[in-house]
C-alpha cells in the first residue's frame, strides 16, 4: 500500500513532465522571427492565441478595465483569449521567471507582464525579456513620442524597445479642502503647514513606492535641483553630505506627524484608510486620477482635491512587456498593440474605468482623437492634463533609491 | 487426537531501546496439552509465561521449536488463521460496537450469516449471565461484565483452543472468584482446551487439570495440583508453592542428617545418597500426645514451641527443633495443651516424608 | 421548565460573541461601507460595489473557490493515506535514523515556506508539475502533512497493540484488523489532522502562486493583492467569502464524520486507550 501511494503522483509527476517537453519544442519554433516579420503575418499567427497577462492585481476598477474593457474587444477584433493573472507584487513574478530561465523553460504560461522601474532593469539585466519589440508595433510608431524622456527612459534604464508604454503617472498630493484651504506649493511650505497643523500629516513608511517617491521630492527642494542627479550615484564622492539636508528636513517635521511621528502608515493604502477616515487632512498618490475614482467610489470625501508643487512632481511611465519564453509572442503583441489605441487609451483615461493617464502623444492623435481623450470627464480631484503635464519632473534611478530607502531607515525612522 | 504441542519452544527478546543486550530468553521448553484439558501456567512475573503464551497465539515468533495443534506444525500459520482465541488482562471490547456486534465480531470474520452470528452471540451472552447486553456498548458494562463479555466473545467461535492471559487479574477478588466457577463451569460444559496464565497459586490451584510452574524462562515442573504439592520437583517449586518447612541436609546409607545435625532420622526409603532437601508440610507434623498414635516408622522429632498464631479456624505453631524452625499445623484441642517455651514432641509419618534432591 | 441562566453563563456567552463576532462584524461593515470616517461608529453610507465585483463580476471568484477546495480536497486525502501509514512507522517502530526521519517530516513547521518553495519550484519546473494543479498538491503536502503525522501520531500512541492483537485472536487479517480496530480509534486524529489539513491548504498564497505560476487561481490568489494593495471594501468582502467557505468545508466533513459515526456508534468518541 505504502508503496504504491507513493510511486503514483512520481510516476504522474515524470509523464506530465514528457508531456511539456514535447509542447516547448513546437513553442520555441517560430518565436525569433516575429521580431522580422510583417505586421499582417503577427495578427494572423496571433489569431486563437490564449494570451495571459500577470499584473498586479488589487485595484477592482483596474482588473474590470482589463476583464470587461479589453478582453472582450480583443476576442472581438483579432480572436485572442486575454486571461488576467492577479499578482500581489511585480517583484513576484519577475523571481519566477528567474526560475524558469534556470530552470530552462521554454515555454513559459506569462505572455504579458507590467512592469517598471526596479522590476523592468532586473528583467532586462537577466535577459528575460523578448526583445526589442515596440518597434514592430503599429500604434507604437503612429501614437507615440519615441524620444521623449520618459519613454525612452525607465527609471534612468534605456528602454530600447523591450517594453511598450501603457499609462503614465504622475505624482500629486491630495488635501480635503475642508481641512486644507490653500495648498502648500513647496516643501517649505508643506513643513510650516505641518507645524500649523500637528497630527494632520504623515507619509507612508520606506520602502513604500509612494513614500520613497515623496521623499525623493523633498531631496529635489533641500539639496538644490534634480539635474545633480542624472549621473551614476556611485560618481558622486560627497553623497552622503549632499543628503544632510533632506534627513533635517524630514526630522524637523517629524514631530508634527501623525501621532508624533513616533510611528508611520507601512503603506500607501494605510495612508488613504487614515485620510478616508478623516484621521488626517492630506494623502498623497502617484496616479493623478486615483483620487477622482476614490471619490466616484465614495471612499474619499467629496471636497478632495489633488494639488502639485510649485517646482513641479515626479513622473513615470509604466510599461508592458514580454517575457522571453511567452509561449503566445505574437497573441501578446497584438493584444500590446490594441492596448496602446487611442481608443483603449482614451477609455483607460476615464476615472469611471480607471482613471490612468494616456501614454500616447496628444499631438500625434487625430483632431477626433483629441476631442474624444479631452471630453473625459476627470472629475472634480484631477488636475487638468496641461497642467500636469507641464509641470513634470523626471525620476530618480533606483541606485539613488536604494541608498535613500537605507538612509531613511538609518536618520530618520530609529531616531 | 486435538491436542495441543509445544515443542522446544526458545525465544530470545532484546530490550527495547537499544536492541542489543539480550534481556530475557525462554528456554527451550516442551508441553503438551490434551483435547479439553485446562492447564494452568504459573509463575511470578517476569518468568516468560506471557510470552510463552503469545508464541503459542502466534503473536509471536519463536526462535527455534515447533507448535503443533494435533499433527499438523502450526509455527508459521498467522494467528488469525489459527481459530485459537484469547482473552487478555484487560477486556479490551471494541469501543465503537455494541456487546453484540463485540461477541459475534470472530463469528463475522469468518463470514458467518447475521442471523447466525446473533443468535450465537445472544446464546453465548446467556451462558456467561449477560443476557439482553445485546445491544449495550462496552463503557456500559461493568469491569467484571466486561470481561464476562470478553469471554463471551471468545468463546463464540468455537476456539481449538482457548488462551487467556491473566484475564481475572485486575478484577476485584469478589468478582475473581465468581469469574473462576463460570469458567471453570462452561469449559467443562463446551469442553475447551484452555491454557491459562497467572500468577496467583490459588486461582492456578483452583480451576486447572494440571499446572506448568514457570520461573526465568524455564518450566520447572508440569503436573496436577496434588502431584505439586506433594512432590514438588525442586526446592524452587515448593518454595513458590507456598511450602514451609524445608531443610537441607544429607543422606548416607538410608540417614538422614540436617546441615546443623539437629534432625536425624533413618529414611526408611531406599534413596541414592547425596545432597537432599527435606520438605515437612505443616499438616503432617503432628504433636505426640496422649490420644495420637504415631505409626512404628515414624519419624520423632523433638523441640520448642516459640510461637502460637490463631489463622481461621486452626493453629499455627513455630516449634524451634535444633536449630529450624518449623512450622506445624494444629487442631484447636492440639494447641490449648500448648503454651509457649513448652518442650514438644513431634512425629511425621514415613510416608508423608518428602525429599527434594539439591 | 424553566431556563435558567447563570450571570456567568451571560458574561461568558457575551464575551465569546465579542471575540468572535465583532471582527466579522468590522469586517461586514467595511465590506459595504463608503466614506467611513473615523471616529464615527458606524459607516454614513453604504454600496454593495464590492460584494458587486466579488460575487458577479469577473472575478473568477467561484472558480477560484471551486479550485480551492478541490486542492485541499485532494491534499487532505493524501495526507490521510501518507500520515496513516507514517505514523504507524513512527509511533510503533524502533529503526535507525528515526530521529532524522522526524526532524524531515516535521521540519515544514518551523522552516519559512518560502525556503522551502524556492527549491521545490525549480525542481517542478524540470518535472514540468509547475502551473498545474497535482503540482500545486504536491506543494501543499509540504506545510500540512506535519499536523497530519502529528495528529495521527497522538491517535496511534493511545492505542495499544493488544486491541489489533485481539482482533487477530479473533481471526480479523490485516485489513480487517485496519477497517474494524485502528481506522474508528485514528478516526478523531485523522478529523483533526484534515480539518488542519484543508484550512492551511485553503490558505496557501505563497506556495500556490509560485507553484501555480497564476495558472492554478485559489481564492487566495486573488485576496491577496486587495489586502496588500489597500481596497479594504473588496478585501473584507472576499475575507468574508473565505471564511464562509472554511466554515462550510469543515462543517461538510464533520457531516461526513456525523454520518460515519451514527452508522458506528455515537458514543466513539470517547474511545479508551489500554497501555500495554
Amino acid at each position: 500500500m505504502k508503496i504504491k501511494t507513493l510511486t503514483a503522483p512520481v510516476l504522474l509527476a515524470f509523464m506530465l513532465a514528457a508531456c511539456s517537453a514535447q509542447s516547448d519544442k513546437d513553442a520555441a519554433q517560430g518565436a525569433g522571427e516575429l521580431l522580422a516579420s510583417d505586421w499582417q503575418e503577427i495578427t494572423d499567427t496571433a489569431k486563437g492565441q490564449e494570451v495571459n497577462m500577470y499584473m498586479w492585481g488589487g485595484n477592482d476598477n483596474i482588473n474590470r478595465y482589463l476583464d470587461e474593457w479589453v478582453a472582450p474587444r480583443l476576442k472581438e477584433l483579432h480572436d485572442i483569449e486575454l486571461t488576467r493573472v492577479p499578482v500581489s507584487d511585480a517583484q513576484d513574478f519577475i523571481s519566477q521567471l528567474l526560475d524558469e530561465k534556470s530552470a530552462g523553460k521554454t515555454a513559459g504560461s506569462m505572455d504579458i507582464i507590467w512592469i517598471n522601474g526596479e522590476n523592468f532593469k532586473a528583467a532586462k539585466d537577466n535577459g528575460l525579456l523578448f526583445g526589442d519589440f515596440a518597434g514592430q508595433l503599429p500604434n507604437f510608431n503612429e501614437y507615440i513620442d519615441q524620444d521623449a524622456p520618459e519613454i525612452s527612459h525607465d527609471f534612468g534604464e534605456p528602454v530600447e524597445g523591450l517594453e511598450a508604454p501603457w499609462g503614465k503617472a504622475q505624482f500629486v498630493l491630495v488635501r480635503d479642502e475642508n481641512k486644507v484651504e490653500n495648498p502648500p506649493g513647496s516643501m517649505d511650505e508643506l513643513a510650516e503647514w505641518v507645524h500649523e497643523n500637528p497630527g494632520q500629516f504623515t507619509y507612508p513608511a520606506l520602502p513604500d513606492f509612494t513614500g520613497s517617491a515623496f521623499i525623493r521630492h523633498v531631496l529635489y527642494e533641500t539639496t538644490g535641483g534634480y539635474e545633480q542627479y542624472e549621473q551614476p550615484a556611485a560618481e558622486i564622492d560627497d553623497l552622503e553630505s549632499r543628503l544632510e539636508p533632506m534627513w533635517d528636513y524630514l526630522n524637523d517635521i517629524e514631530p508634527y506627524l501623525w501621532r508624533e511621528g513616533e510611528t508611520y502608515p507601512e503603506s500607501l493604502s494605510k495612508l488613504d484608510q487614515l485620510y478616508a477616515s478623516g484621521e488626517v487632512a492630506m494623502t498623497m498618490s502617484y496616479d493623478p486620477a486615483l483620487a477622482a475614482s476614490e471619490v466616484l467610489q465614495g471612499r474619499f470625501p467629496e471636497s478632495t482635491r489633488t494639488f502639485l508643487l510649485d517646482a513641479g512632481t515626479l513622473a513615470n511611465t509604466h510599461f508592458l512587456s514580454i517575457p522571453f519564453n511567452s509561449s503566445d509572442k505574437a497573441g501578446a503583441m497584438v493584444a500590446i498593440n490594441e492596448m496602446l489605441s487611442p481608443e483603449a487609451q482614451t477609455a483607460k483615461l476615464s476615472p469611471e474605468n480607471w482613471g490612468d493617464l494616456s501614454a500616447l502623444d496628444l499631438e500625434k492623435l487625430s483632431p477626433e482623437q483629441q476631442q474624444a481623450m479631452n471630453e473625459v470627464d476627470l472629475g472634480g480631484a484631477t488636475l487638468p492634463l496641461e497642467e500636469l503635464e507641464s509641470n513634470r519632473l523626471p525620476e530618480l534611478s533606483s541606485d539613488y533609491i536604494e541608498i535613500i530607502e537605507k538612509g531613511w531607515m538609518e536618520n530618520v525612522a530609529k531616531e | 487426537m486435538n491436542g495441543l504441542r509445544i515443542e522446544q519452544i526458545e525465544k530470545k527478546y532484546m530490550t527495547a531501546e537499544t536492541g542489543q543486550k539480550e534481556s530475557f530468553a525462554l528456554e527451550p521448553i516442551d508441553l503438551a496439552i490434551h483435547e479439553g484439558e485446562f492447564v494452568s501456567l504459573l509463575g511470578p512475573s517476569g518468568c516468560g509465561k506471557t510470552t510463552l503464551l503469545k508464541l503459542t497465539a502466534g503473536l509471536l515468533q519463536p526462535d527455534a521449536g515447533k507448535i503443533r495443534f494435533g499433527n499438523i506444525d502450526i509455527t508459521l500459520i498467522p494467528p488469525e488463521s489459527r481459530r485459537f482465541s484469547m482473552v487478555f488482562q484487560e477486556p479490551l471490547l471494541f469501543p465503537h460496537m455494541t456487546i453484540g456486534d463485540n461477541v459475534s465480531f470472530g463469528l463475522k470474520m469468518q463470514k458467518v450469516a447475521k442471523k447466525e452470528r446473533q443468535f450465537e452471540a445472544t446464546r453465548m451472552l446467556e451462558m456467561v449471565g449477560l443476557a439482553g447486553y445485546e445491544g449495550r456498548f462496552p463503557e456500559e458494562l461493568s469491569g467484571g461484565q466486561q470481561q464476562r463479555a470478553a469471554l463471551a466473545r471468545a468463546l463464540v467461535a468455537k476456539p481449538r483452543v482457548l488462551l487467556m492471559d491473566e484475564p481475572f487479574s485486575a478484577l476485584d477478588p469478589g468478582l475473581r472468584e465468581d469469574m473462576r466457577e463460570l469458567l471453570s463451569g462452561i469449559q467443562r460444559e463446551l469442553e475447551v482446551t484452555v491454557l491459562f496464565v497467572t500468577h496467583d497459586r490459588e486461582e492456578a490451584f483452583e480451576i486447572s487439570d494440571r499446572i506448568g510452574i514457570m520461573s526465568d524462562g524455564r518450566l520447572l515442573q508440569v503436573g496436577t495440583p496434588t502431584e505439586l504439592y506433594e512432590q514438588p520437583a525442586s526446592t524452587k517449586v515448593a518454595s513458590f508453592l507456598g511450602l514451609k518447612n524445608i531443610i537441607k541436609g544429607n543422606i548416607r546409607a538410608g540417614h538422614f542428617a540436617s546441615e546443623d545435625s539437629g534432625i536425624e532420622f533413618h529414611t526408611g526409603k531406599p534413596i541414592i545418597d547425596g545432597k537432599h532437601f527435606l520438605i515437612l508440610r505443616p499438616e503432617v507434623l503432628r504433636p505426640i500426645t496422649s490420644s495420637s498414635k504415631p505409626q512404628n516408622d515414624s519419624v520423632h522429632l523433638k523441640g520448642k514451641v516459640s510461637k502460637l498464631k490463631f489463622k481461621q479456624g486452626s493453629y499455627i505453631a513455630q516449634i524451634l527443633a535444633g536449630n529450624q524452625q518449623l512450622e506445624c499445623t494444629l487442631s484447636r484441642e492440639e494447641a490449648e495443651e500448648l503454651e509457649p517455651a513448652q518442650a514438644i514432641e513431634l512425629y511425621v509419618n514415613q510416608t508423608d516424608l518428602q525429599f527434594v534432591e539439591h | 421548565m424553566k431556563q435558567v441562566f447563570s450571570p456567568l453563563k451571560i458574561i461568558l456567552s457575551l464575551l465569546l460573541f465579542l471575540f468572535i463576532g465583532i471582527p466579522f462584524i468590522a469586517l461586514l461593515l467595511s465590506s459595504v461601507a463608503t466614506g467611513w470616517q473615523w471616529p464615527v461608529l458606524f459607516p454614513e453610507s453604504y454600496s454593495f460595489r464590492a460584494w458587486e465585483y466579488v460575487l458577479f463580476g469577473s472575478s473568477r471568484t467561484w472558480q477560484s473557490i471551486g479550485t480551492s477546495l478541490l486542492i485541499a480536497v485532494i491534499v487532505t486525502v493524501i495526507n490521510v493515506l501518507l500520515a496513516v501509514p507514517a505514523a504507524n512507522a513512527l509511533v510503533r517502530f524502533q529503526f535507525k535514523g528515526k530521529w532524522f526521519a522526524e526532524a524531515i517530516l516535521f521540519a515544514p513547521i518551523i522552516i519559512p515556506p518560502f525556503v522551502a518553495v524556492m527549491g521545490i519550484h525549480l525542481t517542478f519546473l524540470r518535472l514540468g508539475l509547475t502551473e498545474t494543479i497535482l503540482g500545486v498538491v504536491l506543494a501543499h503536502l509540504s506545510p500540512t502533512l506535519p499536523y497530519m503525522v502529528r495528529a495521527v501520531m497522538i491517535s496511534y500512541n493511545t492505542l495499544s497493540v493488544d486491541w489489533e492483537n485481539q482482533a487477530r485472536m479473533l481471526g480479523a487479517g490485516p485489513f480487517l484488523r485496519f477497517y474494524y480496530v485502528v481506522l474508528p480509534h485514528l478516526l478523531p486524529g485523522i478529523a483533526a489532522g484534515a480539518s488542519l489539513s484543508i484550512l492551511i491548504s485553503l490558505s496557501q498564497y505563497l506556495i500556490t502562486f509560485i507553484i501555480g505560476s497564476g495558472q492554478v487561481v485559489t481564492l487566495p490568489i486573488l485576496l491577496f493583492p486587495f489586502i496588500s494593495g489597500g481596497d479594504p471594501a473588496v478585501a473584507s468582502a472576499y475575507s468574508l467569502l473565505f471564511a464562509g467557505m472554511a466554515i462550510l468545508a469543515l462543517l461538510a466533513m464533520d457531516a461526513v464524520l456525523k454520518k460515519y459515526y451514527q452508522t458506528k456508534n455515537p458514543s466513539v468518541l470517547k474511545v479508551k486507550g489500554v497501555k500495554r
